[in-house]
C-alpha cells in the first residue's frame, strides 16, 4: 500500500494541468502565461498541459484585480474544479491589485475571494518569472507530498530568483 | 482463439494471452508509450522539448497522468444522468479494448498459417466497423448525458463528423478486404503479404484515405471541432474529471493504439518485415524460424510496434502541421473529396482485379 501511495502523490506533483481564468486582467499577464509554454520556456517539461475545463484542471492561473462582477464567477469556478486544487495569482493586479488597488469596482487580490497557493509578481511577470513561481510551487507541492525535489527535475539546482534586469535574465534563460 | 480450451493449461494459457501479452497489459502499456510519442512529437514539431523530467526524456509523463486523474476527486453534476454519465468511461474503455484484440500481434494459434489476433473468425472486419461505430454513439451519449450545454454541442459536432468520415473510412477499409478476398482481418492481412508486389499499389490510395479519417475518426486537430479548447472547452469531455476523466483518456489513447495497428495489419503488413527481403535466408528461413519457435514472440510484437510507430509519427505530423478547420469546412472536404475518393480507389481496385491483372498475369 505504501507504494502505491508514494506513486499516487508522485503523481500529483508530475502532472500538474493549469487552467487559466482571466480576473479582469488587461491581456499582459495572459499574453506571458502562453509565452511561459512556447518553445523558449517549455512548460511542458514539468508536465505542464493547458486544459480549457476547470473539471480536469489542477493548478487555476488568476491573472488581474478580481472586479465586482467577476467575482461569483471566479468563485463559482474555483467550486466547480475537483481536489485537489491550488490557485496561483500571476501577476501584480493578481497579487494585490496593483495600479488598481483601491478603485471602487476591484476587490485587490485573487486571495480576497478565493485561498491561493503562490504569488508570481511583476506587471506582467515576465515568462521566466512564471516559469520560477511554478517551479516553486511544485516544489512546495512536492514538500507536501513527501516527493524529493531532485525528483522534479534532476538537473536543475536551485534556479536563481529572476533579478529585475533585463540581461541577467536573458543570461540565465539562455543556460536553461 | 480457436481452439476450444481442452486442458485446465489451455485455459490457464488463453487468460493470460487475453490479460497480458498480447492482451490488455501490452495494448495499455502501448498506449501510453503512443501517447508520449504523440506528445514528444508535437512538441518537437513546435520546437519544444515536451514532458522532460519523468522517466527517460519524459516517458514516464502519461502514466503519471492517468495515475494522478485516478487519484483526483470524482465530480458528478447535479443535472447530469448519473448512471449513464459513469457508464459511459467504462464502456468505452471495454470497447477499445476489445477493438484491439482483433490485431494480430503474435502467432496466438499455430494450427492456422500465419500470425493470428487472439480473437480472429471470418467477418471480424464487419464487427470491428461495427464496434468502433459505437464508440462513437458513446462519445455522443457522454455529450448528452453530461447536461452540458457544450458537451451537447460538442456531442452533436461528434455525430456531424462521424457520420462524415464513416463512409471513406468503410470503404478504405474495404479495399484490402476485396482485394485479399476474406472479410477477417488477421487473414487479410497474411493473403496480402503473400499476394503479388503489384498490389501495394492499390493500397496507397486507400492507406492515405484511411490515414485521414482515423485522424477525423480520433478528433485530432484538423478535425477537432469536437472539443476545440478554445470555443466549446473541451466538447463532450467538459463535465468528465477524476477517475472517469483518466479512462476516457486511456480509451481515446488505445484507440490511437487501434487506428495505428489496423494502418500497420490492413496497408504495411502487419508483423512481417524481414520476410519481405527476396533472399532465401530471409524470406523462408527466417520466416519458418519465428513462425515456429520463441523468436516469433520477441520478433512480430517489435515489427508490429515499429509500423504502428511509424503511422502514430505521421499521425501527430498532421496533428502538429495543420490548424482547426471550421465545420462546413470539414463536411464539405469530407463529402466533395474524401467519398469520392474513396469510391474512385474502390472503382480502380475492381477494374484492375478484373481487367487489369488478369491480363498483366499477376495472381
Amino acid at each position: 500500500m505504501g507504494f502505491l501511495k508514494r506513486l499516487f502523490n508522485k503523481a500529483k506533483v508530475k502532472s500538474p494541468w493549469v487552467f487559466h481564468f482571466n480576473s479582469g486582467s488587461c491581456n499582459g499577464c495572459d499574453i506571458e502565461i502562453i509565452a511561459a509554454l512556447m518553445p523558449r520556456l517549455d512548460l511542458e517539461r514539468f508536465g505542464v498541459k493547458l486544459v480549457g475545463s476547470p473539471r480536469h484542471a489542477d493548478i487555476m492561473l488568476c491573472t488581474g484585480p478580481v472586479t465586482e462582477q467577476i467575482k461569483p464567477r471566479l468563485q463559482r469556478i474555483y467550486e466547480q474544479m475537483a481536489e485537489p486544487k491550488y490557485v496561483v495569482a500571476v501577476g501584480s493586479c493578481a497579487c494585490s491589485g496593483g495600479v488598481f488597488r483601491g478603485a471602487y469596482n476591484v476587490l485587490g487580490g485573487v486571495d480576497q475571494a478565493i485561498p491561493v497557493t503562490a504569488y508570481i509578481p511583476g506587471c506582467p511577470p515576465k515568462p521566466a518569472a512564471i516559469t520560477y513561481g511554478a517551479y516553486q510551487l511544485l516544489r512546495v507541492l512536492a514538500d507536501m507530498m513527501g516527493v524529493e525535489p531532485a525528483q522534479l527535475a534532476p538537473e536543475f539546482e536551485e534556479p536563481a530568483p529572476p533579478s529585475p534586469e533585463c540581461g541577467t535574465i536573458e543570461t540565465e534563460v539562455a543556460e536553461i | 482463439m480457436q481452439i476450444f480450451a481442452s486442458t485446465p493449461l489451455d485455459i490457464l494459457l488463453q487468460i493470460l494471452w487475453v490479460l497480458v501479452f498480447p492482451g490488455i497489459l501490452f495494448i495499455t502499456t502501448l498506449a501510453l508509450l503512443w501517447e508520449w510519442v504523440d506528445r514528444k512529437v508535437y512538441a518537437r514539431m513546435q520546437n519544444r522539448i515536451g514532458p522532460l523530467h519523468t522517466g527517460w526524456r519524459g516517458i514516464l509523463q502519461p502514466l503519471m497522468d492517468f495515475f494522478k486523474l485516478l487519484g483526483k476527486e470524482d465530480l458528478t453534476p447535479e443535472k447530469a444522468d448519473g448512471r449513464g454519465f459513469a457508464a459511459v468511461p467504462v464502456v468505452m474503455l471495454v470497447l477499445s479494448l476489445t477493438l484491439c484484440m482483433f490485431l494480430p500481434v503474435v502467432d496466438v494459434n499455430p494450427s492456422m498459417p500465419g500470425v493470428q489476433g487472439i480473437l480472429s473468425f471470418e467477418g471480424d472486419l464487419i464487427l470491428i466497423l461495427f464496434l468502433s461505430t459505437l464508440v462513437a454513439i458513446l462519445i455522443i451519449l457522454a455529450g448528452y448525458f453530461s447536461s452540458n450545454p457544450f458537451g451537447q454541442t460538442g456531442a452533436a459536432r461528434t455525430g456531424m463528423l462521424l457520420v462524415s468520415f464513416e463512409i471513406p473510412l468503410i470503404i478504405a477499409l474495404i479495399i484490402p478486404a476485396t482485394l485479399a478476398g476474406s472479410l477477417s482481418v488477421s487473414t487479410i492481412m497474411n493473403t496480402l503479404v503473400r499476394s503479388s508486389p503489384a498490389t501495394v499499389w492499390l493500397l496507397m490510395l486507400p492507406f492515405i484515405i484511411f490515414l485521414i479519417t482515423s485522424e477525423a475518426e480520433l478528433e485530432r486537430i484538423p478535425f477537432d471541432v469536437s472539443h476545440a479548447e478554445t470555443e466549446i472547452v473541451h466538447g463532450w469531455q467538459v463535465e468528465y474529471s477524476g477517475k472517469k476523466l483518466a479512462l476516457i483518456h486511456l480509451a481515446e489513447d488505445i484507440l490511437l493504439v487501434y487506428s495505428a495497428g489496423l494502418a500497420t495489419t490492413l496497408f504495411l503488413g502487419g508483423p512481417y518485415l524481414l520476410e519481405f527481403i527476396p533472399l532465401r535466408l530471409f524470406s523462408v528461413d527466417f520466416a519458418t524460424l519465428a513462425a515456429t519457435t520463441w523468436v516469433g514472440w520477441v520478433y512480430y510484437p517489435l515489427v508490429f510496434m515499429l509500423k504502428s510507430a511509424v503511422v502514430v509519427v505521421i499521425l501527430s505530423n498532421m496533428r502538429a502541421a495543420f490548424a482547426r478547420w471550421r465545420i462546413d469546412q470539414i463536411v464539405r472536404y469530407a463529402w466533395r473529396v474524401m467519398v469520392p475518393l474513396a469510391i474512385l480507389s474502390l472503382f480502380i481496385v475492381q477494374v484492375a482485379l478484373v481487367y487489369v491483372f488478369p491480363m498483366l498475369g499477376v495472381v
